[in-house]
């Protein structure tokens, strides 16, 4: 067997399904080009239309008498620390997007998602257009509402600390992106959230549900995931330094929280059949 | 004949040859129902000078071309270079593991070694039977596959690739 028959034989495993020809049958003889969908480019576009017509019908008279830019709006207020949480705030945003796209094509476990799957190529169909539009969209949209707001300085440090959490929790399951769901060592059973939950607490006596054998902590596996799942934390210690108001910092908290003992922890736990002493040392 | 048995007949062999141009499944899906949708049209134009599945390959590789060069698919390379994700939209509906090893390496040649490989070791043609249907001297296409081997040599472990140079070579 020479390499061009293998390769060959690759290429055979890649072949239309009946449906699909089916489908061509059906085009080819209805003898209509397929017209190209603009759906994904309009669509988007009236939105961000409509929502600054919005935001124009809600405030006139202050739009009017001000400057019409909002950021000499907001400099003529002198808030310049508002300027700059706005730029913090963009650049997360920007960042959140990019990861968000990066763990949809790469996160092994999404994969198998009909869903996942129809995002990816809604995205991909005209993606750099639906980014433009909708980092422009939202940019604006985050300049207008806080130059109309009183209290823009703690909207926007809010909008911050949410685009904070956001690339945090991507740079999370990026991290994530190869591993499976915790389970079972002996009986390959993958543990629930709420079974996860429960014996991350009682780490010496954890019994699988299934086939009631014991099961250890994987000390040397854990050791890695767990560096994961505190990647927040910085954040969270820092953010008083920067005058963050407390409950915005509260809010990061119980979404980091949340996130870690919802989604995350199921990722970063392993066990094993070997309790500790049994496992070979660390170093 | 009809378009249904042209469907059945050649569909999966135009979608080989389309993926391995566009890299894309659903690309390659969309490049055939074109071509077969234009044959429907122009079927009257067929003079039966060359037999039909060459007629549908050539059909099928100029198609894969307006593909390449379409804005559309710019877009995307452009976007894969910017976020550092894989060529071409390789996470749709088959994963690259399980394509195969060769096909992977072969995917990752730019498109006129794909394209000699292709004509070459898929389709079985001689080098100047590659040479008049891609129109191109003889001489270019075989630095091409020489060129192509050399960098498959590189991507392939070193027994696989001993078997591809030594048939080659017939």
């Amino acid at each position: 067997m020479t390499m061009h028959d293998d390769w060959k034989r690759e290429l055979e495993q890649l072949h239309l399904t009946e449906i699909q020809k089916e489908r061509m049958i059906v085009h080819v003889k209805s003898g209509k080009k397929k017209k190209k969908s603009y759906v994904g480019v309009v669509l988007p576009a009236f939105i961000v239309l409509a929502l600054f017509s919005i935001l124009l019908a809600v405030q006139p008279s202050k739009m009017v008498q001000q400057t019409a830019s909002p950021i000499e709006t907001a400099k003529e207020a002198g808030s310049v620390e508002e300027i700059i949480w706005l730029t913090l705030t963009l650049i997360l945003m920007m960042s959140a997007y990019s990861l968000a796209v990066a763990s949809l094509l790469k996160v092994k476990r999404w994969q198998n998602s009909a869903f996942v799957h129809r995002l990816i190529g809604f995205l991909k169909s005209y993606r750099i257009i639906w980014m433009i539009i909708s980092l422009l969209g939202i940019g604006f949209a985050i300049v207008m509402i806080a130059s109309s707001l009183k209290s823009s300085s703690a909207f926007l440090q809010s909008l911050f600390v949410i685009f904070l959490f956001a690339n945090t929790s991507f740079i999370q399951i990026l991290l994530t992106k190869n591993e499976q769901r915790a389970h079972c060592p002996h009986c390959e059973a993958e543990l629930t959230n709420k079974e996860m939950l429960k014996k991350s607490f009682m780490i010496y006596d954890a019994k699988c549900n299934i086939c009631k054998k014991k099961m250890y902590f994987d000390r040397k596996k854990n050791q890695s995931t767990y560096l994961i799942q505190t990647l927040g934390m910085p954040f969270c210690l820092l953010m008083p330094s920067v005058d963050i108001p407390f409950y915005v910092m509260g809010v990061y908290f119980i979404l980091y929280i949340a996130f870690t003992f919802g989604y995350l922890l199921p990722y970063t736990v392993r066990f094993s059949t070997q309790s500790e002493e049994q496992q070979p040392p660390l170093w | 004949m009809e378009i249904e048995q042209l469907i059945h007949t050649y569909g999966d062999y135009l979608y080989h040859i389309a993926f391995i141009y566009t890299k894309d499944e659903r690309a390659a899906e969309e490049v055939v129902q074109d071509v077969f949708f234009k044959f429907h049209q122009t079927s009257h134009r067929f003079d039966g000078r060359s037999s039909i599945k060459t007629y549908l390959t050539k059909m099928t590789v100029n198609r894969s071309y307006d593909y390449l060069r379409s804005w559309k698919q710019r877009t995307f390379s452009l976007l894969e270079q910017l976020t550092g994700t894989s060529t071409g939209a390789d996470h749709r509906v088959l994963q690259k593991e399980e394509r195969g090893e060769i096909t992977n390496a072969v995917l990752k040649l730019p498109v006129k070694y794909r394209e000699v490989l292709l004509l070459y070791y898929y389709e079985d043609l001689q080098v100047k039977e590659v040479a008049e249907f891609l129109q191109v001297p003889v001489s270019t296409v075989k630095t091409r596959l020489q060129r192509a081997r050399e960098k498959l040599k590189q991507l392939l472990p070193e027994q696989q690739w001993e078997v591809l140079a030594s048939d080659d070579a017939r």
